[in-house]
């Protein structure tokens, strides 16, 4: 690979829950990883695995118990928590397994919110958040509470959250996992675009080989270790695809023969 | 066995358990000190309307406290009904820490009441003796009451369907006008608030006629009240979200006191309505000491009682909120300036509450005053009696707060 901007950059990264008690679990173990700019990760892995932990840490949603992350080259425990919200509202848009919308604010409000933060004209706001609204098909819902919307467009109104303030960087928990295939190849589109087109770098933990064949790399978790790699690199889509589900197979073969 | 279990869930939740101990244990002694006090001054026109009006306060009181202790539940029963449990062995199971808690809060409530008698009449003045016909009232109040609760917990399980129980702890409120309204038909809302507003106030024109009694003055009052907040008041927020919608602390502020506003309706309606409607009665005492002595305790019991539910009902949905808050913290919030915003919205709900209050009391007490039906000392006790657990229950929020903000597992 050339010389190409780190964005997010894990060094010997740790991660224990309930540290120092009696049941502590260490869910994450030294690893060490690169994500570069205009990158397509995806990220697999069995459940429990550690796939959630391990985003959450890499991208400041979680503070990982040893080791350092990067943040462009700066490290986040150095950062104060005023430089990590502006990351956030800036850089980043994350979209979360569930949902997490606020049910005391309508949809509308919900998708407003990061672009408050950083200070964008009311003008402006209605047109972007009504122009994603369309685009993810739920502007007809964007005066309801998100308690009165499925689940899958709930999960659309926080994917539209996740971008509306144009991030650098997205990082996705699973996004497809409330949505039909129609929906989930649509939100694949728009991310891909994104990809491409602006390069936006983006992180992205799915279950599902289709979704993840859209990356540009993808790492295999396993009990909280880097199992595997694969490089899409000069490869079409569908071999890329075949290569994953072979990946995936072999581990659950794997487990099989254990 | 199942004795056992019921027992180990009471110990799992001890914060509710012991508020719900303590909601019986004051509700006990205040029915024990009213119908002592009453029964002295026997039943003869307004001091019925009173009676029934402290019973009815007291029961619903319990309904919330109840409330409280059962969304908590919910999730619980819902898991052991879909696990096969039947609705016979929930029942119980649901009985027997109810129950329980009663035993626990019953005698110790008496016996308070027993103990603080000596006192009341040290300091009014009074000798009233506690008399077996006041227990038997006091008995079959409290028997009552503990009557609806069970058949209400009973129905609860029965009647409840699982997937309500797993929702039950994240109900909202529905109504129809919490649909904002962005663009149109706003030049009707404003006229709708700008009648809605003033219509509060007119009532309280009424006390200028001394012959009123200010008891009708503050039943219109309170009935508006209900009107004016769908009416006026959450449309009134709706704009102000709209006109904020770029200003990232008012924005999320306006949302979470729109929506207490809402969830909280019931609950202002239900402390401010019934201390001033106990309160607006004093003029009817006409000169007997015992009547206005009862009714401002019982004056200074409901606002207790009521304080109480509704800092049940706000903790309730403070914990439900609690669990989104660290979405806040994800979009780039500080810890910071989520706790300001908490504070400030523990603040608003408190405050409205208090001058929603205030506007009706302040008049009501300016007519009890030219009638010389209040001193001041008694006045001194009312304000204290109705600020006095405000702060308490606000406080009670505000660390409540504080700790849930604690608690969210993130970076800073
Ligand atoms: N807050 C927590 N406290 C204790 N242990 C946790 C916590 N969160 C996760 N774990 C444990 O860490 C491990 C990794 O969890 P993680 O959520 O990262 O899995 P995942 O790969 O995202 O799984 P899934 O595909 O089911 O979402 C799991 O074994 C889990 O039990
Ligand atoms: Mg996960």
């Amino acid at each position: 690979m050339e010389e190409k901007k780190v964005v997010l950059e894990a060094r010997n990264m740790k991660k224990i829950y309930n540290y120092q008690t009696p049941n502590e679990f260490e869910a994450l173990h030294n690893i060490n990883f690169k994500v570069y700019e205009g990158e397509f990760v995806g990220i697999m892995g069995p459940s429990g695995s550690g796939k959630s932990t391990f985003i959450n840490n890499i991208s400041t949603i979680d503070e990982c118990t040893g080791g350092n992350v990067f943040i462009n080259g700066k490290n986040v425990r150095a950062m104060t928590a005023n430089e990590i919200g502006h990351f956030r509202y800036e850089n980043l848009g994350f979209i979360f397994q569930d949902f997490n919308l606020l049910d005391t604010h309508t949809m509308y409000e919900n998708i407003a919110m990061p672009l408050a933060l950083a200070h964008v004209s009311k003008d402006k706001i209605e047109a972007r958040v009504n122009e994603l609204a369309k685009e993810m098909k739920i502007d007809m819902l964007l005066k309801k509470y998100p308690n009165e919307c499925s689940g899958g467009q709930r999960q659309r109104a926080s994917i539209c959250r996740a971008l509306v303030n144009n991030p650098r960087i997205i990082v996705a928990d699973e996004p497809t996992g409330n949505l039909d295939s129609v929906n989930s190849s649509e939100l694949l589109k728009i991310l891909q675009e994104l990809n491409r087109n602006n390069g936006v770098t983006i992180v992205m933990v799915t279950h599902d080989a289709l979704i993840a064949s859209y990356s540009s790399r993808l790492i295999y978790i396993k009990d909280g270790n880097i199992e595997s790699e694969l490089v899409k690199g000069e490869s079409s889509q569908d071999e890329y695809f075949k290569k994953i589900v072979e990946l995936n197979s072999r581990e659950s073969m794997e487990i099989l023969t254990k | 066995m199942i004795l056992k279990e019921a027992l180990r869930s009471v110990r799992n939740d001890l914060f509710r358990a012991f508020f719900f101990w303590l909601t019986f244990l004051l509700t006990t002694v205040f029915i024990f000190l009213f119908f002592n006090l009453s029964y002295e001054i026997g039943e003869e026109g307004v001091m019925t309307i009173v009676t029934v009006f402290m019973v009815i306060v007291c029961t619903v009181d319990i309904f919330f406290v109840n409330h409280f202790y059962m969304t908590s539940r919910a999730k619980d029963l819902a898991v052991r009904l879909i696990c096969g449990a039947t609705y016979t062995y929930l029942s119980f199971y649901l009985l027997i820490q109810v129950i329980f808690l009663l035993l626990l809060a019953l005698p110790a409530g008496i016996g308070i009441g027993c103990a603080l008698m000596p006192v009341i009449n040290s300091l009014l003045g009074t000798s009233i003796m506690i008399t077996t016909d006041a227990m038997i009232r006091i008995a079959v109040v409290i028997g009552l009451i503990i009557f609806w609760i069970l058949l209400f917990n009973m129905s609860f399980t029965y009647k409840s369907a699982a997937s309500m129980m797993f929702n039950m702890q994240s109900e909202m409120v529905s109504g129809k006008s919490n649909v904002l309204t962005l663009r149109g038909g706003k030049k009707a809302e404003k006229l709708k608030r700008l009648v809605l507003f003033p219509l509060y106030l007119v009532p309280l024109l009424l006390l200028v006629d001394p012959l009123k009694p200010s008891v009708i003055c503050t039943g219109f009052c309170i009935v508006i009240f209900s009107v004016l907040v769908d009416g006026a008041w959450v449309p009134y927020l709706n704009d102000q979200m709209d006109r904020y919608i770029t200003d990232p602390y008012q924005n999320i502020h306006i949302g979470f006191h729109r929506m207490n506003v809402r969830y909280m309706k019931k609950n202002i309606l239900l402390v401010n309505g019934s201390t001033l409607f106990v309160y607006a009665l004093l003029d009817q005492a006409k000169g007997s000491h015992v009547f206005s002595v009862t009714i401002l305790l019982s004056c200074c019991m409901v606002s207790f009682l009521m304080w109480f539910a509704y800092l049940f009902q706000y903790t309730n949905e403070q914990v439900r909120r609690g669990a989104k808050l660290g979405t806040l913290l994800h979009i780039g919030y500080t810890k910071e300036q989520l706790n300001k915003i908490l504070r400030k919205e523990v603040f608003s709900i408190y405050g409205t509450t208090l001058l929603f209050f205030a506007i009706v009391f302040v008049p009501v007490t300016a007519s009890h005053l030219s009638r010389a039906a209040i001193t001041l000392p008694q006045l001194a006790l009312v304000g204290g009696c109705y600020l006095i657990p405000l702060t308490i229950c606000m406080v009670v929020s505000l660390r409540f707060y504080n700790r849930v903000v604690d608690h969210i597992k993130t970076v800073r």
